[in-house]
């Protein structure tokens, strides 16, 4: 592996390329775009990044490059998935990525999940990101209800949701184990009236945050 | 159908009228039916699909194999016929919390068949496998579920709201948490 070559610190690789890249759903001051193997780096550092890590509410599990690869390059190819990488429009960072998942067009439900590079918290990213995967899942998919999933020990991931309009639905008590402590697990659902009422909020003549 | 040689099965738990056994081969007609069920499936929350009997036994297999799962039959002591199947699954290793599932013949509904099963499971779940919570799922089209779950000491976590279509019917999904301290209360201990 090459990757010993790299210079150290997160943004300091070549990411003006990334500018290039597919603007699949574009905002202000960041645009998405299909997660792909350019990302393979930065998801293999995010992997690693055990605070990162317990935000999504996930364990950290070491994993060698080989492996993450293959478990990399099977998410890739799963069709039933949107996944979606934040890409700063000035400087082609990635901030993070953000996910539509379970789609159930029978039920016309999905999940969906984001996590944010450390670097790329508090500044409104994920709110723009989420914004414009919201748009997509109710305005494209035409969906009736999302869900999303976090945990006790997330304070700003429970304030986004709230911020977006998303509704607390479930506390799971002691349902979660994150960084050695359990963790109850919180679930936020969004229909699609809260959201267009959510949206003419957000996007009303001035549309500044 | 001969279930007398049900009898004959390994007893891993024994209730008053029924004993749970692993589930095994035998056991794919009634799945197969069950399977096919349109109101058994509604009342397990599932999007009723209907499946051929290759199809069918391919899936029932792969659940057999699967080691996440300890699937159990819920036998008859009386008839050794197969009343229905219970499982458990995805215990976490780190904080105990494991799930649960049962499915009943319809012939056998409303007898508190369900209830001993379930309490069995339970039991075993909290004294021999170490779990601290157990939970499930079920939705608010399904009133009988809700309630027996509540009878065994369940208490709801959460309604995410319209998150299924069941036979038509937009539902709720429901959530239930049991820890062991509530079950004990609820049930007495054994």
């Amino acid at each position: 592996m090459t990757e010993e070559a790299q210079p150290e610190g997160p943004f300091t690789l070549d990411t003006a390329k990334n500018l290039e890249r597919v603007r699949f759903l574009e905002g202000d001051r960041i645009f998405l775009t299909p997660e792909c193997a350019d990302d393979f780096d930065v998801s293999y550092r995010w992997q690693h990044d055990r605070e990162m890590q317990a935000l999504g509410g996930v364990s950290y599990v070491p994993t060698s490059p080989e492996r993450f690869r293959r478990e990399f390059e099977d998410r890739l190819q799963n069709k039933n998935v949107v996944l979606l990488t934040i890409i700063m429009s000035d400087t082609g960072a990635p901030a993070g990525l953000i996910n539509l998942f379970s789609i159930r067009q029978e039920s016309g439900t999905a999940e969906w999940g984001l996590v944010l590079d450390q670097n790329y918290r508090r500044r409104g990213i994920g709110t723009e990101a989420a914004r414009l995967l919201l748009g997509y899942a109710f305005d494209t998919l035409g969906l009736r209800r999302v869900t999303s999933e976090t945990h006790s020990g997330n304070e700003g991931s429970q304030a986004l949701q709230i911020r977006l309009g998303c509704v607390r639905e479930a506390t799971l008590r002691q349902g979660g184990w994150v960084n050695n402590q359990i963790v109850d697990r919180i679930f936020f659902g969004l229909l699609r009236e809260e959201y267009r009422e959510a949206k003419a909020r957000w996007s009303g003549p001035s549309s500044a945050e | 159908m001969d279930t007398t040689g049900n009898l004959r099965r390994i007893r891993s738990f024994e209730g008053h009228r029924i004993f749970l056994t692993p589930e095994c081969t035998d056991d794919f007609d009634n799945f197969y039916r069950w399977h096919n069920d349109k109101e058994i499936q509604a009342g397990d929350g599932r999007t009723y699909r209907p499946m051929g009997p290759e199809q069918a036994r391919e899936y029932f297999k792969a659940q057999l194999d699967n080691k996440d799962f300890i699937r159990l039959s819920i036998i008859m002591s009386d008839s050794g016929v197969q009343a229905g199947r219970i499982c458990l699954y995805g215990i976490e290793p780190t904080h105990r919390v494991a799930s649960w599932g049962l499915m009943l013949d319809k012939a056998f509904w409303r007898q508190g068949i369900g209830s001993e099963a379930a309490r069995l499971v339970l039991r075993y779940a909290f004294d021999d496998l170490g779990v601290r919570k157990m939970q499930s799922v079920t939705n608010s089209g399904n009133v009988a579920s809700a309630r027996f779950q509540e009878s065994l000491g369940f208490v709801q976590e959460g309604c995410l709201r319209q998150a299924e279509i069941i036979n038509n019917q937009i539902v709720d999904r429901l959530h239930y948490g049991l820890f062991r301290e509530e079950f004990d209360k609820v049930v007495g201990k054994s």
